[in-house]
């Protein structure tokens, strides 16, 4: 199986009727199956072209933010033989190094020149404008790849192939239809989804595989920001948002400002009659969001997952009373939890075909094993068939626009503290940072962090600096113990203080 | 084109009010940092500035990367500044 057998199952409900719908401007545009195969077929011919001295089979990396082209693009990579790495459009100069090198890529599609001694770029927009008929050699590729958030060095990159993506699809949705009514009283296949969340993200990218061959058309917000987003599906009639509680947290709060309550009748005025399916994704949904999912009159549906594993559970909000539950399995996994403690809490491990099939390492592609169980890092409970998700265990913050922080890997930006005892760590659901020192914090070091600070990308900055004229506790492996953090500034605070960056 | 900073000051805080709770909104000065400061989120800085961006016909792709802490005040002077260009 490859790339061929996604690209007809997403294409095939749409011979008659819009698959995806855009805005240029005031304009609505649209294509259905023949037009996007046509445009993958432009793009494709193009782009053989362009990577003629590229070997079939080398990775290619997709670097573009959403966009009506994103999918024909991507298909058309696939079309003429090469497995593409799929790119965040913000990652700074040292992030995306480190992916080419991971990677070992040969060349990139993305919004702006990025042509290296070793590395051939096509401007998208080149491929926009190219009027090319079709490729000449046609050698489908089986292989896609997501990388987590690479802050920093340490990229991460995992390989799926088209027979898990088509395999994850079809389970997600024989779940939905097996768990939810909606689907048996509504004709989806006449219904529109919004698509908001990034297509080169694993949830992105598996929203559209997964609600495509069902025969939902996509649609895209007619501007940036999230007015756009509530307005796109109130004047259009989109039946399903998917999205982070981020923003789901705005649009209650618009509800709120406008109408003066986020109950099911205000919700419908902010996002239209026929809105009637919500997913929240990405991120936890804590209890106050919880709270307002419930009351929302949407089918509002909660679940779990991750980029190493795909989609694991999805389940509806108002089954169960508790704020952490997740959800069913969607099937395609088996499921430990490792070493459960009295309230049977444990780590949640997972394997199964869904699971990701390699690593791309140093340019080498490492597959898993097969027969192991892969750990998730997050602490979970079952009942039942029921998931619970209890918290994490590593080091990884995760925002509720969905953003994860590597705790460590934000540590390597700050190196040149390496002679000062320092740490990363969670503070107020923000990563703070506090060292050890006994002398006084100089200009130089306060000007350091600020210009290392804002190297960074706005949403992984450092939100707090403390100086500590004590030393930081630590773990028994002799490691700066990050969890006990957050408590120990509060309980010292007359011996650490903050450092403030921004004004005098 | 002549614009009021008041006004560009009253429209930021206007969406700040569609996506935050008023008491928080109330807490925010025309001086503090939106991200630094104010711990606000990545969405509601895009809304920020793709409402004046709209609202003032001013181009402000680079000013959101916010390699620089912006507040209320800065904004709204970038953006007269820009608008009378």
């Amino acid at each position: 199986m490859n790339f061929l057998n996604v690209y007809e199952e997403i294409t095939v409900p749409f011979s008659e009727r819009p698959m995806m719908i855009w805005f240029e401007g005031d304009e609505k545009k649209n294509c259905n199956a023949e037009g996007f195969r046509a445009f993958t077929d432009s793009a494709a011919a193009y782009l053989e072209k362009v990577f003629s001295d590229i070997p079939k089979g080398r990775w290619i990396g997709l670097k573009s933010r959403n966009h009506p082209m994103w999918y024909p693009v991507f298909f058309a990579l696939e079309k003429i033989g090469y497995p593409v790495l799929l790119l965040d459009e913000n990652i700074d100069s040292l992030a995306l190094e480190s992916f080419c090198r991971q990677a070992k890529l040969a060349g990139i599609v993305s919004e702006k020149d990025e042509s290296t001694e070793n590395i051939i770029c096509c401007k998208i927009s080149d491929i926009l404008f190219s009027s090319c008929e079709k490729p000449e050699n046609i050698c489908w590729e089986y292989r896609v790849a997501f990388c987590t958030s690479g802050t920093t060095g340490n990229a991460k990159i995992f390989v799926f192939h088209a027979d898990s993506v088509i395999e994850q699809s079809r389970r997600v949705r024989e779940s939905l239809i097996s768990q939810e009514k909606i689907f048996s009283e509504i004709d989806v296949s006449s219904c529109l989804v919004i698509q908001t969340l990034p297509q080169r993200h694993c949830l992105g990218f598996g929203l559209t595989m997964l609600v495509l061959p069902w025969g939902l058309s996509v649609i895209l917000p007619e501007k940036e920001g999230i007015f756009s987003v509530a307005d796109t599906c109130r004047k259009h009639g989109v039946f399903c948002l998917c999205t982070v509680p981020a923003i789901w947290k705005g649009l209650f709060r618009m509800a709120q400002a406008r109408f003066g309550n986020c109950g099911s009748e205000s919700m419908h005025k902010l996002l239209g009659e026929k809105m009637l399916l919500a997913v929240s994704a990405g991120a936890r949904l804590n209890e106050t969001l919880w709270e307002k999912a419930m009351d929302s009159g949407l089918t509002f549906l909660n679940g779990w997952g991750m980029t190493e594993t795909g989609f694991v559970s999805i389940g509806n909000v108002s089954d169960d009373k508790s704020v952490d539950y997740v959800g069913k399995l969607v099937g395609g996994h088996e499921t430990e939890i490792l070493s459960p403690d009295e309230n049977n809490f444990g780590e949640l491990a997972v394997n199964g075909s869904i699971v990701y099939q390699s690593v791309l390492v140093d340019g080498e592609e490492i597959p898993r094993d097969n027969g192991e169980f892969y750990r998730t890092g997050d602490i979970f409970s079952l009942d039942d068939g029921r998931y619970y998700f209890r918290g994490r265990r590593k080091s990884v913050l995760i925002r509720e626009d969905g953003e994860n922080i590597y705790l460590d890997e934000l540590e390597s930006h700050f190196s040149f503290l390496e002679n000062e005892q320092f740490c990363v760590f969670e503070h107020n659901e923000q990563p703070a940072l506090v060292f050890y020192s006994q002398k006084d914090v100089t200009e130089e070091i306060t000007e350091k962090l600020r210009t290392v600070n804002y190297s960074l990308p706005v949403q992984k900055r450092i939100s707090k600096f403390y100086c500590s004229n004590i030393p930081l506790p630590m773990t028994s492996k002799g490691e700066t113990a990050r969890y006990y953090m957050s408590s120990y500034i509060n309980e010292n605070s007359e011996n650490i203080r903050e450092i403030v960056l921004y004004r005098q | 084109m002549k614009i009021n900073i008041e006004e560009v000051k009253e429209t930021i805080r206007g969406v700040l009010l569609e996506l935050m709770e008023e008491d928080a909104v109330a807490k925010i000065s025309d001086n503090d940092f939106f991200a630094e400061e104010m711990g606000i989120g990545s969405m509601t800085i895009v809304q920020i500035f793709v409402t004046c961006q709209e609202k003032y016909n001013v181009d402000l792709s680079n000013e959101i990367q916010l390699s620089e802490p912006m507040s209320i005040q800065t904004l709204a002077e970038t953006v007269v500044k820009k608008a009378e260009q």
